[in-house]
Formats: C-alpha cells, sequence, structure tokens
C-alpha cells in the first residue's frame, strides 16, 4: 500500500514537472523542448515502427510527430489526458496517415456478419490463447487493416485500457469493445482458413 | 466484454510480441533530436524574414503612395508657376535684359498674388475668378519697380526647382528602398545616371553594350 502511494506520488510529481515544463516551453524557452522529446521520443519511435518497419521512414514520422506535438503544445490539456497519452494520439494518427500515403497494399478478406456468427466465442477464445498456433496468427494479424492492427498493438501489447485507447484513437469506447470482439473473430476465422489450407 | 474485463488471449500476445520484435529493439540515431531542434527553431527565423520582407514591402508601397500624390500635385504647380510667368508677368526669361523705358512704356502687369510662400493657394484663388476681380493684396507699385519683377521670377523659378529636386529625391530613395529590400542578382548594381536619378542595371548589359 505504502508503496502504491509512494509510485502514485512520484507520477503525480513527474506530471507536475512536465506541466512546469510545457508552460516554460509555451513561455518561449524552446530550447526546453529537447528534453520534453527526448522522454518520449523513443516510445514514439516504437510505436510508429509497428506500421511503419523501415527505420529510416520510422524515424522520420517519429520527427514530424513530434515536430506535431510542438506545434499543437499550447492546445494540451493536462486535466484531459497525459502528456504521454497526447503525444502517443499524434503519433498513431500521423503513423496512419503515413501508412495510406504510401499505398502499401493490405490483402483483407471481406467477411459477413453472419460468418462472423459462425464462430462460437468459446472457439474463438480457445483459438486466440492457444501458443501453438503463432504462424498462422502472425500471417491473420497482417492481413487485418492497418487501424486494426494499431488497436491490437494498443491493446495487448501496450495493454492499455479502452478509455486510454479511445482517446489516443478518437473513438468511443463502445465502439473500441465491439470492434475488438470483431477483429477477434475475424483472427480466428482467418487461422482456421490458414491451417484448414495448410492441410489440404 | 465487461469495462473491467480483459482478454487473456495468450497466444495473439505472443504473436504481437514476435511481431513488433523488431519495432520493440528499434533506436533513434544520434543526431536525432539536434536535427529536431533544428527543424522547431528554423520556422522562427523563417517569420522574421517573412517580417522585414513584408515590411519592406509595405514602406515601398507608402513610400510610392506618397510619391505618387506629390507627383500629381508638382505638374499643377508647375504650371501655375509657369502660367504666372508666361501670362501674367511680361518677361519670360529671366536671362533677358530689362529695359527700363521699356517697362516704363507697357502697361503695368497684372499679377494677382505674389505671395510665394504658397504656391496651390495662389493656383486656387486664380481658378476661382478671373484675374481682375482678384483684389491685389500688395498693390500695383510693387511691379513699377523692375528689380521686383526680377526677383519674383528668381522666386518662382526656384520654387520649381526645388519642387523637381524633392521629386527627384523622393524617386531615389523609393528605387534604393526598393533594391535593398528585394532580392537582386549579384550582376545588379545601383547607379546615379546624368540627370541624378538613381538607375538599377544589370553589369551584364554594360558589358553587351
Amino acid at each position: 500500500m505504502k508503496r502504491m502511494e509512494r509510485q502514485t506520488g512520484n507520477t503525480s510529481t513527474a506530471m507536475h514537472d512536465e506541466t512546469v515544463l510545457i508552460r516554460r516551453i509555451l513561455d518561449g524557452q524552446t530550447a526546453l523542448f529537447r528534453q520534453l522529446a527526448g522522454r518520449y521520443a523513443e516510445q514514439v519511435l516504437q510505436m510508429v515502427a509497428r506500421l511503419i518497419p523501415s527505420p529510416e521512414e520510422a524515424e522520420e514520422v517519429t520527427q514530424d510527430v513530434l515536430i506535431e506535438a510542438y506545434k499543437c503544445l499550447s492546445r494540451f490539456d493536462s486535466r484531459q489526458a497525459t502528456f504521454q497519452t497526447w503525444l502517443m494520439r499524434i503519433a498513431y494518427h500521423t503513423a496512419l496517415k503515413h501508412y495510406r500515403q504510401h499505398h502499401r497494399h493490405v490483402r483483407t478478406v471481406d467477411m459477413e456478419q453472419q460468418w462472423l456468427d459462425s464462430i462460437p466465442d468459446d472457439e474463438t477464445d480457445a483459438l486466440l490463447d492457444d501458443t501453438d498456433r503463432l504462424s498462422f496468427m502472425e500471417r491473420a494479424i497482417e492481413m487485418l487493416k492497418p487501424d486494426d492492427q494499431m488497436l491490437l498493438s494498443l491493446y495487448y501489447f501496450d495493454d492499455r485500457s479502452i478509455r486510454d485507447i479511445a482517446s489516443i484513437t478518437d473513438h468511443p469506447e463502445g465502439y473500441l469493445r465491439s470492434r475488438l470482439q470483431w477483429i477477434r473473430k475475424r483472427l480466428a476465422i482467418t487461422i482456421k482458413s490458414l491451417e484448414s489450407n495448410e492441410n489440404k | 466484454m465487461k469495462t473491467s474485463e480483459k482478454y487473456n488471449d495468450r497466444g495473439l500476445r505472443i504473436a504481437l510480441k514476435r511481431k513488433y520484435k523488431d519495432a520493440e529493439r528499434m533506436k533513434l540515431s544520434d543526431d536525432f533530436n539536434d536535427r529536431l531542434m533544428q527543424h522547431i527553431e528554423r520556422p522562427k527565423h523563417r517569420h522574421l524574414w517573412l517580417y522585414s520582407v513584408v515590411g519592406a514591402v509595405a514602406a515601398c508601397i507608402l513610400l510610392l503612395l506618397i510619391l505618387n500624390i506629390s507627383h500629381e500635385q508638382s505638374p499643377k504647380q508647375t504650371a501655375t508657376a509657369d502660367k504666372s510667368m508666361t501670362t501674367d508677368l511680361p518677361i519670360v526669361n529671366p536671362q533677358i535684359e530689362i529695359d527700363d523705358h521699356q517697362i516704363d512704356n507697357q502697361p503695368v502687369p497684372t499679377v494677382q498674388s505674389v505671395s510665394t510662400s504658397h504656391v496651390n493657394s495662389h493656383h486656387q484663388s486664380r481658378k476661382r475668378s478671373s484675374p481682375r476681380e482678384i483684389p491685389d493684396t500688395l498693390g500695383n507699385e510693387i511691379w513699377q519697380n523692375p528689380e521686383n519683377i526680377k526677383r519674383a521670377i528668381r522666386i518662382l523659378a526656384d520654387c520649381e526647382s526645388t519642387l523637381q529636386r524633392e521629386e527627384q529625391e523622393m524617386r531615389n530613395m523609393v528605387i534604393e528602398a526598393t533594391f535593398r529590400a528585394t532580392p537582386q542578382p549579384a550582376t545588379t548594381v545601383l547607379v546615379t545616371n546624368e540627370m541624378g536619378d538613381y538607375e538599377v542595371i544589370d553589369t551584364n548589359r554594360i558589358i553587351e553594350l
């Protein structure tokens, strides 16, 4: 309990420190942005790199993200979200925009709701929990749309809450929950079909 | 899925970890922060440059407007001075010797006003009514002395030359300001011609000539 309190205390001190830093940057001490960017640049790069695997391109997009953050810094409201979440929101949108602009072809399979309903929830859970089908799973993830891939990475890889993801992606929480369910079912069906193709 | 609930999906988590393994290891290049700060601080300089250009252009427009106004006024003033010299005064050329007898024999010249303080008011008074209707403020006696006539001619000539000089100075100022404010090729120079006017010329043109 005491450790938790200490952690909360540290977080609030860091947040206060960050708010002061942002205020000083906005007051004209531009050079301090180096300090602020230094804290999150690597995190932004790693998030961008999930969609853009080329290191040079990912670094270029990271730079765009931080420049955009600097330009919009006056619009940041610490009562709505933390600076990290706010920055990730810019990173999410910039990376998706860059991805779409460069016409990367994504092979997607149209699926009817009926088809998605054909697989029971228990089977979906079992398929996605199974650690023996990893290669099929990876291929199935590749077939998803970029924004669905990002949603999966934010939820499973970063372990973020739906509320946090909603503020990053600008989607309502209800939509995200149903979308996540839809993606899971779709992954399960793709894994099954890839598996059956392999067996043939 | 409840709000607090989280999917377990172990297999999917591992697959995602494998997929994003490279992304997790990615590092920024050493000069990233320097390049970023360069990008951030560059627009400031651009703004300063932009402001100075806008300021220079605004100054040029203002000067041109002033020049245009003075240019519109000066022909009237010159015309007035010329008219007063040619029509109202018997002697038009100051170089001509004045013959005292000739002056005595001639009728007394009609001058409405020799107020040299403001040529414009003289011009306006001339416009309003015919010359004879305007009351003579100085009296006709003044023109009986040829020295006064000579002096009046000299004053009017001075007025005109002052106006011309001021106009030339203003024009030169505008040319110089425009030359300094706008980016010029290295071969372009600002010179003064034989009339004393500034001129922007290309040295390549001189070489060609």
